[in-house]
């Protein structure tokens, strides 16, 4: 007997955004094994087009020599500490820029990671969570990408830009999968294999892929799946992404913008996450090396902060201008801060126990300070955090209810570590 | 009534479904006693199942999908080409076998099985290749499943024969957690991570002294490094999974190594001097007389582990039909049960039937309907749809649930009061345990005081035995100088030499009984220690006897608990098994009256829509009258509409269920490694490396001594695979970076905007894809005719011919770009390599 459903229509064969639907919504989904956010919060956060970027101080940003200077103590070092836009809250004189931005920002004075290991600092800092071996937790921006990038999105969810990119893919999604690990971007290189090969003109790339979307359609009439689907729309994404391809490219910035960033590397890298965020990039990370300073501590955070303030602070300033900010979260974060004890080679060495974060944008409250250390910088005095609860935070000011769980493959695993909560005081 | 089940484990109701249903397929034949493996698995599918049943899959699906399954690769054009006009009936058959004996069987084990145990792990202590040639190796051999879950389970890195097998410990860095996590999930089919910090809150069965049960097995683990940098795996004598759990607080230690669903281990009770073979130290790896993680890879692979038995099943079920029969592999516990409990079941008796014979277990698989079904939906329509035929089986279902659901609040309280008593036993094995190790410390202590003692009386002995021997010359030189000096009476010196020796004689004499006394008293010290540490002796052996009494005690609430455990969790497996397939059964059954309502509703509108229509054309009409058709109009409309949507969804959920229930194949997406190959396989990178590498082969094969002709056929084709292999593995890494999971997590499918990008504009492809070589790019502009070009592309790409509307496609793009051939040529392989027919194995 042979029975002719409507399957065998065309409306069932090729109407597709219906029969996504249907797949969506039937139970028992087995074969969509990649995870998703359980819980109402998923479809609010699409529609609402949140942005977070992170901007990473690799190696470890000295706090007293930026968020949390200590003059005139044992360990406050030689610079004197600055009047901010903020009455009452003093930064370090090797951040004069920033100093008039600090409205905008927040300062979190008390975080003690305790971890002073590059390694572990990065990965508890970035994943919100303390490495261990039997479980792997993704990235903030692979978290962002998942939960802030609209699922047609052609445009990569998560970037990181640092020297040397080689615009590949990389591992810090974990259980999210690839589609959210970051890819590396480095000095004006776009994302790997954006640019059509020399021997294949537009329109020859045209017909080869109306070509490839016959042969879809000839298989889809044998069988489709959400699976297939998925593969069928990513070549989709592919062309919308070659052709946005100048999203990429910092060269298409005016002159005068690159001039105001600063010529150099951080300078270009910073604009360039401007120009992702703008197009609607959701997660950005851009690195500025190196803090990592055992030596001549004082000497390097002139040098680096000397490249970092104005550049810093023309993004924050940008974004406040473009109307970006409401919708993007902005992170200053290392993976520790620096010991007060200024070492024997004018050095201050790694340190999580009393340190700071920066943070602003998106409903972040502005112009605060979160806790403190005590006198000389050693402790922390009052309001403890640790990356978990920062975490916690940063999901927050971003629309994301911390609370809620990723379903990896029938694993529930919480989105956020769930023996923290947010810093309550900073989320207005 | 025939006779319908001669395997006493399939269920009752079974028996009566099958009875009443009535089916063809239930003929005695397929029930007796021989029946081979694979008939008596289709039987169990289609029986279970009231949905559509997809007919066989075409000669060419079949191929591709075998290869894939079995090689890890499609077939060249001229193997499509052979065995799509090879008329033999047992074509299928005889194709099974031949995978089954190429090279690339094990190539092709090997990858899947390195995927599945490291997971995409970064390299760590044993390099990788050595690992994946061990396992190649294991597969070219045949080597049992049991014999290699052994040998990785025991491995500590020392034999060097065995040293890749360490891998799986050393690369997860010995660390407990991980491991009895990862054994757990690769091994057991249970993921109880969860239950590390207590009962898993969701899943019933997953029990936190479950997970330190198995966990116990590893926690003495550590890893060694020695001085030449190598990494071993080594074990300690001691150290015990003791946990909290952080809900309730209820604590256990002393918990007992134990597999999951197994029973706790009988272990030794060794005294602290027996414990080691090589004690630990620094730079020395420990070696203890009793090894638990032994006892793991030996209980594991003895046939009786359950949990282990059906893993393997289930995941050799899985490398073939897409998913496990239970799903996901890692989730087995009765609120997940399988689709078919008793045939997972007898699956994993059958496996253990055949010793673990991995090659011989897939051919089974390889030969069922169920494996060579189509993919295809739109004609999977061989559907048993007759609701009154079919309500007897389906009333039978209902009612074994109904029967479950009346038993099953009972068992659970059974469980729930096992599991309180083994609670108790194991408070008192606990409390034993704890005072053996206060015994073990006390007698340590015994034993130190006495040998501290005793040394000190030998000093004492020794020193007393000395002043005795110095007395005794002083006493004789006094005695010999008094003699003296009684013969001069007037030698001073003399006299005085006398008195000398007199003083330091009495002198010493004084001193000795002091320390004859010291040598009393201690050895009075002595026997009172040792009287203690005799006394330690006994209390320990009294103790350890003890333990062994209380830990009798303990197995039987083990035994009991464990008991209650597995009828309450098989009745609760049963009864969501038994629902999900009614359920199942229902929806298959409501599609024909959806769609029978969706045609009367197509047809109303239709009606409406027509008389609108010609009501418009009509001049006597009032708007009014115009206005109420357009709304009956809109309404049908409307209604049409909805039916078919529900319809839509009456139908996914329905193929959906089909392939979850193994009457309808999957799409199953090509790994990152099959994807490779395939692609290489396509473009003919591969044929171009054979070429090569071929006389070079023959002539190694040719240098061997002593070979049969068959052999050396044999001997030839490994040669020439490895070389292959060699040359083109490289290519692997980019398609494992783009297509593959994020290291340590499980492979899970997602399309990514870079795959496409890769596919799009990589360098590696293009170079595939630019003729050269013999490529097929080549190949193709050689070919004059439009549908022999067409044949031989979708030969090479597709493994099947293509239909006369792709002939024509291909005639038609061929004709507008016959400019430039090679490009044209280049782009039509480009298209069927990018599409989702190539990506998913079908």
């Amino acid at each position: 007997m042979k029975c002719h459903y409507a399957c065998q229509s065309p409306e069932h064969l090729f109407e597709r955004r219906k029969f996504l639907g249907t797949v969506a919504g039937a139970a028992g989904l087995g074969t969509m094994s990649f995870p998703h956010l359980l819980g109402a919060a998923m479809p609010e956060l699409n529609a609402s087009q949140k942005h977070i970027i992170i901007v990473w101080l690799a190696g470890g940003l000295s706090q007293l020599e930026s968020w949390d200077p200590k003059p005139k103590t044992d360990t406050g070092g030689p610079f004197r500490a600055i009047p901010t836009s903020v009455p009452g809250t003093h930064i370090s004189e090797l951040l004069p820029y920033t100093a008039k931005q600090m409205h905008h920002l927040s300062i979190v004075r008390s975080v003690n990671t305790k971890e002073d290991d590059h390694g572990k600092g990065h990965y508890c800092m970035t994943t919100g969570r303390r490495q261990e071996p039997v479980a792997d937790y993704p990235h903030l921006g692979a978290v962002g990408a998942k939960v802030l990038a609209p699922e047609t999105s052609p445009l990569p969810g998560h970037i990181h830009i640092a020297r040397g990119g080689g615009g590949g893919t990389t591992n810090n999604a974990a259980f999210l999968g690839p589609k959210f690990a970051s890819i590396m971007l480095g000095n004006g290189n776009p994302p790997q294999n954006t640019a059509r090969q020399a021997n294949l003109t537009e329109a020859d790339d045209a017909k080869r892929n109306a070509f490839r979307m016959q042969v879809n359609n000839q298989f889809a009439r044998r069988r489709r799946t959400a699976e297939s689907d998925a593969f069928t729309s990513s070549f989709e994404q592919a062309q919308q992404l070659m052709e946005r391809r100048e999203v990429f490219d910092v060269s298409k910035e005016p002159a005068a913008e690159l001039e105001r960033y600063g010529t150099h590397e951080f300078g270009r890298h910073c604009l360039l996450a401007r120009r992702l965020v703008e197009h609607g990039v959701s997660c950005v990370q851009v690195h500025h090396s190196n803090y990592d300073t055992h030596n001549e501590n004082f000497d390097f955070h002139i040098e680096q902060l000397g490249e970092f303030d104005r550049t810093f602070a023309t993004l924050v300033e940008d974004l406040v201008q473009r109307g970006l900010w409401k919708s993007t979260l902005l992170v200053v974060m290392s993976e520790f801060g620096r010991t007060p004890k200024i070492n024997r080679n004018f050095g201050r060495d790694h340190w999580g126990s009393a340190w700071s974060v920066v943070l602003g944008g998106c409903g972040i409250q502005p112009g605060a300070v979160i806790g403190k250390t005590n006198d000389n910088g050693t402790a922390v005095a009052d309001r403890q955090v640790d990356h978990g609860h920062l975490f916690h935070t940063y999901l927050r000011a971003v629309g994301v209810d911390s609370t809620a769980k990723f379903d990896a493959g029938g694993r529930s695993i919480p989105i956020a570590d769930p023996a923290a909560e947010p810093i309550q005081e900073l989320l207005s | 009534m025939p006779r319908l089940v001669a395997d006493s484990t399939w269920r009752s109701w079974f028996a009566q479904a099958a009875a009443l249903s009535g089916l063809a397929l239930l003929a005695p034949r397929a029930f007796a006693d021989e029946a081979s493996l694979h008939e008596r698995i289709d039987v169990a599918i289609e029986s279970a199942s009231l949905g559509p049943v997809a007919p066989l899959a075409s000669d060419a699906d079949f191929l591709r999908r075998v290869y894939l399954d079995l090689n890890g690769t499609i077939p060249s054009a001229s193997v499509a080409r052979a065995f799509l006009d090879d008329p033999a009936p047992n074509k299928r058959e005889a194709l099974v076998d031949r995978l089954l004996a190429l090279p690339q069987f094990a190539r092709n084990m090997q990858r899947a099985f390195d995927v599945m145990l490291l997971e995409r792990r970064p390299e760590k202590g044993v390099p990788a290749a050595d690992w994946q040639e061990y396992l190649r190796k294991s597969f070219e051999d045949n080597k049992p499943l049991d014999q290699l879950a052994r040998e990785v389970l025991s491995a500590d890195g020392v034999d060097p024969s065995m040293r890749p097998a360490a891998k799986f410990y050393i690369d997860r860095e010995g660390d407990a957690n991980l491991l009895a996590r990862d054994i757990g999930r690769l091994f057991f089919g249970r993921d109880m991570q969860c239950a590390q910090c207590h009962d898993h809150p969701l899943i019933e069965d997953y029990l936190q002294a479950d997970y330190y049960g198995l966990m116990a097995f590893v926690n003495r683990g550590v890893l060694f490094t020695d001085k030449e940098k190598k990494i071993f795996y080594a074990e300690k004598a001691d150290g015990e999974a003791n946990y909290k759990s952080v809900f309730t607080g209820e604590a256990r230690d002393h918990v007992v190594p134990k597999l999951p669903q197994g029973v706790p281990v009988s272990e030794p009770q060794l005294t602290k001097e027996e414990q080691y073979v090589v004690a630990p130290d620094k730079e020395v790896r420990p070696v203890p007389k009793y090894s638990r993680r032994a006892q793991l890879a030996a209980l594991a692979t003895s046939g009786t582990s359950a949990a282990f038995n059906r893993n393997w099943a289930n995941r050799l079920w899985a490398q073939m039909m897409g998913r496990g029969l239970a799903h996901p592999l890692d989730v087995q516990h009765s609120a997940n049960p399988s689709v078919q409990s008793q045939l997972l079941a007898l699956l994993a008796d059958e496996l253990v039937k055949m010793k673990f014979d991995a090659k011989a277990f897939l051919r089974e698989l390889a030969l069922t309907r169920a494996y060579q079904r189509s993919s295809e939906v739109v004609v999977a329509s061989e559907m048993k749809l007759d609701p009154a035929a079919h309500s007897p089986v389906l009333a039978a279902w209902s009612a074994e649930v109904e029967r479950l659901n009346a038993q099953l609040p009972a068992l659970k309280e059974a469980n729930a009061a096992g599991l309180l008593e083994l609670n108790a036993a194991y408070e008192k094995f606990s409390a034993q345990a704890t005072a053996r190790d206060a015994a073990e410390k006390a007698r340590g202590e015994a034993k130190k005081a006495t040998d501290d003692l005793s040394t000190a009386l030998a000093a004492s002995i020794k020193d007393v035995t000395a002043k005795e021997d110095i007395a005794k010359a002083l006493i004789e030189a006094r005695d010999k100088s008094l003699a003296a000096a009684a013969k001069l009476p007037d030698d001073k010196q003399i006299a005085e030499a006398a008195a000398q020796f007199k003083t330091k004689a009495e002198q010493l004499d004084a001193q000795l009984p002091a320390a004859r006394k010291t040598v009393t008293d201690q050895t009075a010290g002595v026997q009172a220690a040792s009287l203690k540490l005799a006394e330690a002796d006994k209390t320990r052996q009294a103790v350890t006897l003890h333990v062994a009494a209380v830990r009798r005690m303990l197995d039987a609430a083990e035994a009991k608990s464990r008991e209650a455990a597995e009828t309450y969790r098989t009745a609760k497996a049963s009864q969501r098994e038994l629902t999900a397939r009614v359920a199942d059964a229902q929806a298959a059954l409501a599609v024909q009256p959806v769609a029978a309502a969706a045609g009367v509703s197509q047809a109303a509108k239709k009606t409406a829509v027509d008389q609108l229509a010609a009501l418009k054309t009509q001049t006597a009409i009032t708007p009014e009258q115009i206005a109420d058709s357009e709304q009956i109009a809109k309404a049908a409309t409307e209604k049409a509409a909805a039916d078919l949507a529900a319809v839509d969804a009456a139908w996914t959920a329905l193929v959906e269920r089909a392939t979850v229930r193994f009457t309808l194949a999957p799409l199953k997406p090509l790994s990152a490694e099959q994807l490779a190959w395939a692609t290489m396989e396509a473009t003919g990178q591969v044929d171009a490396q054979i070429a090569t590498l071929a006389p070079q082969a023959k002539k190694d094969a040719e240098a061997i001594a002593n070979l049969t002709p068959e052999q050396r056929v044999q001997a030839e084709a490994r040669l020439l695979e490895k070389a292959v292999d060699e040359k083109l593995r490289g290519n692997i890494g980019t398609f494992v970076s783009l297509f593959g999971q994020q290291p340590g997590q499980a492979a899970t499918f997602q399309a990514t905007v870079h795959q496409a990008l890769f596919f799009a504009n990589g360098g590696m492809l293009t170079n595939w894809l630019n003729p050269g070589g013999n490529n097929l790019t080549e190949r193709l502009t050689k070919i004059e005719q439009p549908a022999a070009l067409a044949d031989e592309l979708y030969l090479s790409v597709f493994t099947r011919r293509p239909t006369a509307e792709e002939q024509a496609q291909v005639a038609a793009f061929w004709e507008s770009n016959k400019a430039d051939p090679a490009a044209a040529a280049r782009e039509l392989v480009w298209s069927l390599l990018s599409s989702a027919e190539f990506r998913f194995n079908h």
